[in-house]
């Protein structure tokens, strides 16, 4: 198998898992390398389209199964990472939220490479 | 099996307030109907599965979680402890294991069978196992995908701000 080159690494988003880790917020943000004034963008963000207002100290047990995909989503656009892809994004989103998150995809695909997939 | 009516503190400053009672009957399929965070998952696991585990014996309680993949965990070792002989590596192995399952419990003791699918792939799949079969049934399920099942009663979830929401049937 061939090794892709550093730069060509995407960021894979499975929806039916969106973290990796089960208690804090701070523990799930670790593995995404954003960058403070980044991370203030995204709360604002977060919380304008949920209604939910998140910080480090928020417990991700506590959020829907909708709303954890739209934080996987967001800390996944948010990051560093130039090439993401999310597989299934959609299956656990409203409709309300299916519009909105692929309104958020199509700003940041001006500077990243962004798959969608689906696992069926 | 019954829900009493009341207002129900789920987390610190979200609640669902049921302005009646809500009742789950055998030979019925219920949809809960609500957008995203609008307490649905709290409900089953809160409310509805705490209620169904007094007397958990009188029936064959067969539950998907919603992201299920630590759950996928626990069916793969109980697969492998029942020496079942395919291989699970998705939900759908996951679902089909768990409806063998069934079969086998029901040939030895059949029991009726209450089933929640909380964000299921597919919940016609196992709604149609489940309709095959002689044993009454119960299924509850949610999913925001387009799915075609017949009969529905349904619950709806309708938010109340952020700070929780309220639960009661629909009629169509």
């Amino acid at each position: 198998m061939q090794k892709l080159p550093l730069n060509n690494e995407t960021l894979y988003c499975d929806a039916s898992r969106p973290f990796i880790t089960q208690d804090l917020l701070r523990e799930e943000l670790a593995l995404y390398n954003i960058s403070p004034e980044r991370l203030s963008f995204l709360y604002r963000d977060y919380a304008r389209i949920t209604g939910k207002e998140i910080t480090p100290d928020s417990r991700i047990t506590e959020l829907s199964g909708g709303q954890k995909v739209m934080l996987m989503a967001m800390l996944a656009l948010y990051s560093p990472a130039s090439s993401i892809r999310f597989v299934d994004l959609h299956i656990s989103l409203d409709s309300a939220n299916r519009e909105l998150i692929s309104g958020i995809i199509e700003r940041f695909a001006v500077e990243k490479n962004i798959f969608l997939d689906s696992s069926k | 099996m019954k829900i009493n009516g009341g207002r129900y503190e789920i987390w610190d400053g979200f609640t669902l307030e049921l302005p009646r009672s809500l009742h789950f009957e055998y030979g019925n399929i219920y949809k809960l109907v609500g957008g995203n965070g609008s307490g649905k998952t709290s409900f089953i696991n809160r409310l509805l599965l705490p209620a169904l585990r007094e007397n958990w014996d009188e029936r064959y309680l067969l539950v998907l979680q919603q992201q299920m993949f630590r759950q996928l965990y626990v069916i793969k070792a109980h697969a492998a402890l029942s020496k079942y002989p395919v291989p699970i590596r998705t939900e759908r192995d996951a679902v089909n294991y768990m409806l063998h399952d069934l079969e086998q419990a029901q040939a030895k003791a059949p029991r009726p069978v209450f089933a929640i699918l909380d964000e299921s792939p597919t919940p016609d799949k196992f709604i149609s196992a489940l309709r095959s079969r002689k044993e009454p049934f119960c299924a509850v399920f949610c999913s925001h995908n387009q799915i075609i099942i017949s009969d529905l009663n349904y619950i709806g979830f309708e938010k109340a701000g952020t700070s929780g929401s309220m639960v009661h049937e629909i009629n169509v």
